[in-house]
């Protein structure tokens, strides 16, 4: 697998408004199915499954969810990253009454479930980084965010 | 000898867990101690307890009687890891 496989310039929402999580993971969903990456089906199952299971990261400094759900709903392998306008809060990661203000957030819709595991310790790996973190904030468009994340996630991708 | 299992657990097997398992199994090898490693959803845990000598997941697992639960995100976020290790080691080492 190819960062270029999987990273694409039209996921990436760099500038979105949304007054909660659930908004802006359903705008992040609605394009995904809007190109015919995933299904109908995806967006009420990333839904469901933030409300079950949070993915709010606590990182160091800068926070970041990284919301995913089963491959069924998945027509071809992507990743989506949205940055937002304003935090959002998320629960945490297994402590659901644990709360975080949240501006990343990276989504991915993998249809090869072997490979889940591979993604999520690369972009694990990637996020841990605060610096790489701090220019997502920073980044200027999506071409900057796409360019940053082509070149950090690229870096730890294995192929 | 019998060889020492963990239990690895998220909500859904695949994702979270997955990373957790790769990173306690390198770890450990680094320290030249290779204990069966399991992989399951969180939900299952309770019914998959034959064995276990420890079980480390990032989300809350049902009841599991005596066995020693590590729920943790040190793994995913990278702070913690060491402090997650020395007891994760201390629970397995003979």
């Amino acid at each position: 697998m190819e960062i270029e496989d999987i990273l694409k310039t039209e996921c990436i929402l760099g500038n979105i408004e949304a007054p909660s999580k659930e908004k802006a993971l359903e705008l992040m969903a609605e394009r995904l199915t809007s190109l015919g990456y995933v299904k109908e089906s995806f967006k009420e199952a990333i839904l469901d499954r933030e409300a079950n299971y949070p993915s709010g990261l606590p990182m160091e400094d800068i926070k970041i969810a990284i919301p995913h759900t089963d491959a069924d709903h998945v027509n071809q392998s992507v990743i989506c990253f949205a940055r937002l306008k304003e935090n959002v809060e998320f629960s945490v990661m297994g402590a659901p009454d644990e709360k975080i203000q949240v501006r990343l957030i990276s989504m991915f819709a993998l249809k090869e479930k072997k490979l889940i595991g591979d993604l999520l310790e690369t972009l694990i790996t990637t996020y841990q980084d605060n610096d790489v973190l701090k220019s997502l904030l920073d980044a200027d468009s999506d071409e900057d965010i796409y360019k940053i994340l082509h070149d950090s996630v690229g870096k730890n991708l294995k192929a | 000898m019998v060889k020492k299992k963990i239990l690895v657990s998220c909500g859904t097997a695949v994702a979270t867990s997955t990373v957790v398992l790769r990173k306690i199994e390198e770890i450990l090898a680094e320290k030249g101690m290779n204990p069966t490693l399991v992989q399951c959803k969180a939900a299952e845990v309770p019914s998959k307890l034959d064995g276990v000598d420890l079980i480390v997941t990032t989300t809350p697992v049902g009841d599991v009687g005596d066995i020693p639960v590590i729920q943790t995100l040190s793994f995913l976020t990278g702070i913690g890891i060491d402090a997650d290790m020395e007891k994760i080691i201390s629970y397995i080492k003979d």
